[in-house]
């Protein structure tokens, strides 16, 4: 179940021309976790030195630390709540969360690709799914 | 889902008024290191609204600090710390989150709890920061999480700025332990698995990372000390390779012999799992199969059987992108054999093409078998003019390997 909050959707809210720049990260994480899946976590740390790539490279050393994905969600979840970040700033820094719990669980490209898709909006959802997975069926738009 | 985790904290932190001693325009705490702050690292992005000025932050993190180590001190020893850490405690908040711990407060009544007390921003608290870092923490330590998860967590409120100083701090407290455990070996294959040179590093975190930390920790606890500091040096850092030891201890005095055992033997199949080829592999599969058999085993065999010397000479002699196509055409055994006679450099480079090397048709790649087979008799015909008019001193089963090769069509 997705809970739901007002005071977050006004916080995460963000302009449509502002997403637009939304798949283009989630394919840049999804290549992170392929390179991750190839070399190890350590082959990462300290890889990701983006200005607005604290949370990714700090998170990364949080898996590094065996923290469970239960604590690993709790800590990363106080970060970004507690931040000064609104709109699509902090729509971006909770992409990198999301891609860091996948990554701490092990998940599939395919399962991140699915968690990471629905914050781009059902429409540039669809399109990135389509992009990366050619087989697709179309009646799913 | 991150999402359902935040909606949680905004219902609880009243977001819209900043309270306690963060002040958003007062610059982040620096490290006390005076190397670190000539250094300069650049400012953290992701600032926390709790974020305050260095006094204040120092103030916060010795308060956590206390609380953890005697938090510590009670998993350890017993009640009796917790309660005497509450009688000589002057701070009401911190004493009453000693006193919720000694009485097992159950978990999800702590925040309730510090709200009937008074303790919370919600009931009036003045300092939101410091009364969420003792729910936090309060909540955690009767749990029975560990120091390194309770200060993370209690810390993560005062934003990214503080992790590297709470990390060193973590480190002085837990990183090392006293003296290292007694080896538990638990008869099985995992250990050999592990050190197996074919898992990649990426295999083998994935696997740690599907399976989680009680799974990775009781199939560690019997396996020998060479094995648990390999796991670490591919997936932990130096306080999560600290974390990872306390959990394999507590899987030891927590569950029996065929416990563990059982950890390892599902701890391997999730290895082997991960094995399987993907679909792209299956693709290259199908191909594989449609190469001639024969080929296969007159290739492998050839390069199993020669002279090593004559082996080295033959893959020096030759173009890199012809070796890594005919690797297309023999027995993994074949690989091993081959590049064992390269040497490092020139087997990245057969690698290199390896990577780059499309499948070749069944022509191309007799074409190939043919060329190295050629090297191979040039490398053994004899150098002088004298020993020219000898013939080859070649063994039936070498001299049918070539045969077999060079008469194909």
């Amino acid at each position: 179940m997705i809970m739901w909050n007002a005071e977050l959707t006004k916080r995460l809210s963000c302009t449509e021309k502002e997403k637009a720049a939304l798949p283009t990260l989630v394919t840049g994480l999804l290549d992170l976790a392929d390179r991750l899946r190839a070399g190890g976590i350590k082959s990462l740390i300290g890889a990701e030195s983006g200005k607005d790539q604290d949370i990714l490279a700090y998170g990364l050393r949080m898996i590094s630390e065996g923290l469970s994905l239960e604590t690993l969600e709790e800590v990363l979840a106080i970060y970004l709540a507690t931040s000064t970040l609104s709109g699509y700033e902090f729509l971006v820094q909770c992409i990198y969360v999301e891609a860091l719990l996948s990554i701490a669980a092990g998940d599939s490209r395919d399962l991140l690709l699915r968690k990471l898709a629905p914050y781009c909006g059902a429409e540039k959802a669809f399109a990135l799914l389509k992009a990366q997975e050619p087989d697709l069926p179309a009646e799913l738009s | 889902m991150i999402i359902n985790s935040l909606c949680e904290l905004h219902r609880n932190l009243s977001l819209e008024v900043k309270k306690g001693g963060a002040e958003k325009s007062k610059p982040p705490p620096r490290p006390k290191n005076a190397q670190a702050q000539q250094e300069k690292p650049d400012p953290i992005h992701l600032q926390s609204r709790f974020a305050a000025a260095p006094k204040k932050t120092a103030i916060y993190l010795e308060l956590a600090a206390r609380f953890v180590t005697n938090v510590w001190h009670y998993q350890k020893e017993g009640k009796e710390r917790i309660l005497s850490a509450a009688r000589e405690e002057k701070r009401r908040l911190v004493k009453y989150s000693y006193s919720l711990i000694a009485s097992s407060t159950a978990p999800e009544l702590v925040r309730q709890a510090f709200c009937s007390a008074g303790l919370s921003s919600a009931a009036g608290y003045p300092d939101e920061c410091e009364s969420e870092m003792f729910i936090t923490g309060t909540r955690l330590a009767i749990t029975k999480a560990h120091p390194v998860v309770i200060m993370r967590s209690m810390t993560a409120y005062l934003g990214l700025q503080v992790f590297d100083q709470v990390e060193s701090w973590l480190l002085e407290h837990f990183g090392e332990q006293g003296e290292e455990d007694e080896e538990l070996i638990i008869p099985g294959d995992l250990s050999e698995i592990l050190s197996d040179k074919r898992i990649s590093p990426g295999q083998i975190n994935l696997a740690i990372h599907m399976a989680g930390n009680q799974l990775v920790a009781a199939s560690l606890a019997g396996c020998p000390r060479h094995t648990v500091d390999l796991v670490k040096s591919l997936a932990y850092s130096r306080l999560g390779g600290a974390l990872l030891d306390w959990n394999i201890r507590e899987a030891r005095s927590r569950l029996s012999s065929d416990e563990l055992s059982d950890a390892q033997s599902a701890f391997m199949e999730l290895l082997g799992s991960l094995d399987e080829p993907n679909p792209a592999e299956l693709r290259q599969e199908d191909w594989s199969s449609g190469v001639d058999e024969s080929l296969v085993a007159d290739i492998s065999d050839l390069i199993l059987e020669l002279d090593e010397r004559v082996l080295k000479s033959v893959v020096a002699g030759l173009e890199p992108a012809l070796l890594a196509s005919l690797i297309q055409a023999m027995e993994p055994i074949a690989h091993d054999r081959l590049f064992s006679c390269a040497p490092s450099s020139r087997s990245k480079k057969i690698l290199n093409a390896l990577e780059a090397a499309t499948p070749l048709s069944l022509n191309e790649l007799t074409r190939r078998a043919q060329i190295f087979a050629q090297k191979v008799l040039s490398e053994l015909a004899p150098k002088t003019r004298h020993g020219a008019a000898r013939s080859l001193q070649l063994s039936a089963s070498l001299r049918q390997h070539l045969t077999s090769i060079l008469s194909r069509e």
